[in-house]
């Protein structure tokens, strides 16, 4: 969730998305909701004048954001997570390929 | 556990911004909305200020590595504690906050950590010998 008084909030959230994902964490559909108000130098998200407290298109896509989060928080902690299978670092140390197709038959 | 029931989740929202505890964030107040609701349906939630205490490094605990302090091993425990992480930034000259930066490349280090379990889930790693008593939905900010 990103805010500010200019551009950039998207590219803020693309930088954060992708490097939680980096670091295993599962990302739900619309992740992200932010609010600038215009491009320009003025008032920020919780100055009166803002309107960004009022602001529609910010309530929702907070609002679907959280959802999204917590049906998919739910979902997997109630399947025990994304199965260990064909992510194992160990079996993997250990040679185990998962199907990757081998390279010396070709 | 229904569909609806979230009342064994737990949520860490983190403020990366640039301004000074007890200064007024509006960062803080852009995710407070999401934590309400989290709130509202049972997710125990926790808000904390990611704060500028942080200090940078590649290792789990710099205080191991020569630094004098090193607040993140007990910020660290939170996270890694919850199923969810809401990170919320201020974007300052277009770029990410360097406060959520450090965040996440502190996050980062701890892939070094041998004992990251090989399941994923919401959480970067599961608690494990990261055993921590979170604190309810509270509605201050720590």
């Amino acid at each position: 969730m990103v805010t500010g008084n200019e551009d950039g909030i998207k590219h803020v959230a693309m930088n954060v998305l992708y490097s939680l994902q980096h670091l295993v964490y599962t990302i739900p559909s619309q992740a992200d909701a932010v609010w600038s108000g215009e491009a320009s130098p003025g008032p920020s998200y919780l100055d009166e004048a803002s309107g960004g407290r009022e602001n529609e298109f910010r309530q929702r896509n907070t609002t679907f954001l959280t959802w999204n989060i917590m049906h998919l928080a739910a979902m997997l902690k109630r399947c025990g997570g994304i199965p260990a299978h064909g992510n194992h670092r160990s079996a993997w140390d250990a040679g185990a390929r998962f199907d990757h197709p081998n390279p010396e038959n070709r | 556990m229904a569909d609806d029931d979230f009342c064994d989740l737990r949520a860490v929202f983190v403020s990366c911004t640039l301004k000074r505890s007890p200064e007024v964030s509006d960062t803080q107040g852009l995710i407070t909305n999401s934590a309400a609701i989290m709130a509202a349906h049972g997710v125990r939630t926790d808000k904390v200020r990611g704060g500028a205490r942080h200090r940078g490094g590649v290792q789990p605990d710099m205080t191991e590595h020569g630094a004098a302090r090193d607040d993140w091993p007990a910020f660290a425990e939170k996270v890694l504690a919850a199923d969810i992480l809401v990170l919320g930034a201020p974007s300052w000259r277009c770029e990410n906050s360097s406060v959520c930066t450090r965040v996440i490349e502190r996050l980062y280090a701890l892939s070094r950590r041998p004992t990251t379990p090989v399941s994923t889930s919401t959480t970067a790693a599961s608690a494990g010998s990261w055993s921590l008593a979170m604190r309810t939905a509270s509605s201050t900010w720590r």
